[in-house]
């Protein structure tokens, strides 16, 4: 179960970045505004947040055993 | 504004003694010195891994990057580390395990072991010499330009950086690795508060963030938007400096031995998410500071805008703290880049261990002096050489995945590698074009290499299952 809900979020990550990069940071794009901040601000931000909240998730359900102790 | 600034920078050196008290022990081992022991926990390691990521070019570089460049300069390293922290998650692993069956002394030395070939350690030794040493130089470069603009006339601007050099040798020689990992954390948590408190002044003085944005907007809209009014920010630029990024902990040796040294997989972990979150937290305030630096300074030069907006503009012991948090934030770098650079030469070295120690301060003490010179030729683009300098320790970064990955892995990576360091240089050095059918050389040469790469890689995978 692990191995999976890890390699799920591989994929998304690299979906993720994939997607950002490709069509949500395109140039001279300035709207929508979220509460006054400009649109690639709030995306980057956004994007940034969940590629942080997925290595949390990633931290706690790692698959593999500590080579060291093992 | 004398009185709060010996009264910070006593405090301040009152820990850092203190630190390299706690670290000293009389007859420790040289494993000891470099490693601190491989016993560092989640918190410390978290601490002294973004005190190292995070220096005087994230404090006086980032405020500069968004005030010319504009708020691309998010993407540009927040969202590059949060991908560098998951990467982090299967990388810490996968060093590890090879750590734990061929031993770690330093990069240079786990490649020789790994590829069976002197020649893979000098490659790293030589990538990160040529690129460490630049990149250290901008730190002192920039912490210098800063306190002699805040203070003209006090020092010769060499003596500043000859100051910072002086105490990070003093304490490093006397406490070694462990010595600065407790700096780091003291200096990481310096730096967080610092910019946060200079970072909400600046918000709360260019009248909050809506009406900051709107301000921004009618000086100059570009500033809003990819790629900010220079057009630096394109998609090739955005991508091939979240690859360099991704690849520090791969390719900066200070990075890789901080993961081999800390005391197991689950603190390798806790401190990648942590240092994401330390990152957006970092990287925000120096947001606010740029955007006000847009509005009141927008044609005001670096060091005339930094001096303004994280000094002159601030109250009297806020600004002392700031040239604490800094004088911080650049002694962190410095120190574990250096320190890191002596670690990979002893880790080549064969000798007793007595006198690897030796030649390992030696070596520290050397590496500080051409630092310390080169600092003085170095331009005041401080973020842009930086990059240059992940650029170029990434050129290495299939030597070093190829070792993690492979029990016995292809030396074809070593000529890849080679191959590809050689042109980065040569386009630097302005004899290959920087550019490959008009695109961007980093970008085409990351394409090229991930493609060759991972066509060795498979192929070598193929041919051990055929043997076995």
């Amino acid at each position: 179960m692990k191995l999976k809900i890890w390699k799920i979020l591989v994929l998304f990550v690299s979906a993720l970045c994939i997607i950002s990069f490709l069509f949500i940071f395109k140039e001279n794009k300035e709207t929508p505004e979220l509460y006054g901040v400009p649109f690639i601000f709030w995306t980057g931000f956004l994007v940034t947040f969940l590629i942080v909240v997925s290595t949390y998730i990633a931290s706690r359900i790692f698959p593999f055993e500590d080579p060291k102790k093992s | 504004m004398i009185g709060w600034l010996i009264f910070f920078f006593s405090i301040f050196l009152g820990m850092l003694g203190y630190a390299s008290y706690l670290s000293y022990r009389k007859n420790r081992t040289s494993d000891e010195f470099i490693l601190g022991g491989s016993n560092i926990g989640a918190i410390l390691g978290f601490l002294t891994f973004s005190a190292a990521l995070f220096s005087a070019f994230t404090f006086m570089g980032m405020p500069d990057f968004f005030r010319t460049h504009g708020v691309g300069a998010w993407i540009f390293l927040a969202l590059s580390d949060a991908l560098m922290v998951f990467f982090l998650i299967w990388f810490g692993y996968s060093l590890r395990k090879r750590a734990a069956l061929v031993g770690y002394q330093g990069v240079a030395g786990f490649m020789k072991s790994c590829y069976g070939s002197r020649y893979a350690g000098y490659l790293v030794f030589v990538s990160s010499f040529l690129f460490l040493i630049p990149y250290v130089s901008i730190q002192i470069r920039g912490i210098s330009i800063f306190l002699d603009a805040a203070f003209p006339q006090m020092l010769p601007s060499w003596s500043w950086a000859a100051i910072l050099v002086l105490i990070m040798l003093v304490y490093s020689q006397i406490g070694g690795l462990k010595a600065i990992v407790y700096s780091d954390a003291i200096q990481g948590v310096i730096m967080l508060v610092v910019i946060w408190i200079i970072g909400l002044t600046c918000l709360k003085m260019a009248g909050g963030w809506e009406q900051a944005t709107a301000r921004v907007q009618a000086v100059n809209s570009e500033l809003l938007s990819l790629p900010g009014p220079k057009g630096l920010f394109s998609m090739q630029f955005l991508v091939a400096s979240a690859i360099a990024i991704v690849l520090i902990p791969v390719s900066q040796p200070q990075f890789t031995t901080r993961l081999v040294v800390m005391k197991n997989l689950k603190s390798v972990h806790q401190m990648a998410y942590a240092v994401g979150i330390f990152a957006m937290l970092v990287i925000l305030p120096t947001a606010f500071i740029g955007l006000y630096g847009a509005i009141k300074y927008p044609d005001a030069s670096t060091a005339d805008f930094l001096s303004q907006a994280l000094l002159f503009d601030q109250a009297v012991p806020v600004a002392a703290l700031a040239v604490v948090g800094l004088f911080a934030a650049c002694l962190s770098t410095t120190n574990a880049q250096i320190f890191a650079l002596g670690t990979e030469l002893r880790s080549l070295l064969s000798g007793s261990d007595q006198f690897n120690m030796r030649a390992t301060k030696i070596s520290i003490l050397i590496f500080s002096i051409i630092v310390l010179v080169f600092s003085s030729y170095m331009s005041d683009e401080l973020v842009l050489l930086a990059r240059v300098s992940f650029t170029g320790t990434s050129m290495i970064a299939p030597v070093v995945l190829g070792a993690v990955i492979f029990k016995h892995p292809p030396k074809s990576l070593l000529i890849l590698s080679s191959f590809a360091l050689g042109y980065f240089i040569l386009s630097l050095l302005g004899i290959v074009p920087d550019k490959i059918f008009g695109q961007a050389l980093d970008f085409v040469m990351y394409g090229i290499l991930a493609l060759i790469t991972s066509v060795l890689m498979i192929r070598h995978h193929l041919n051990q299952k055929t043997l076995s």
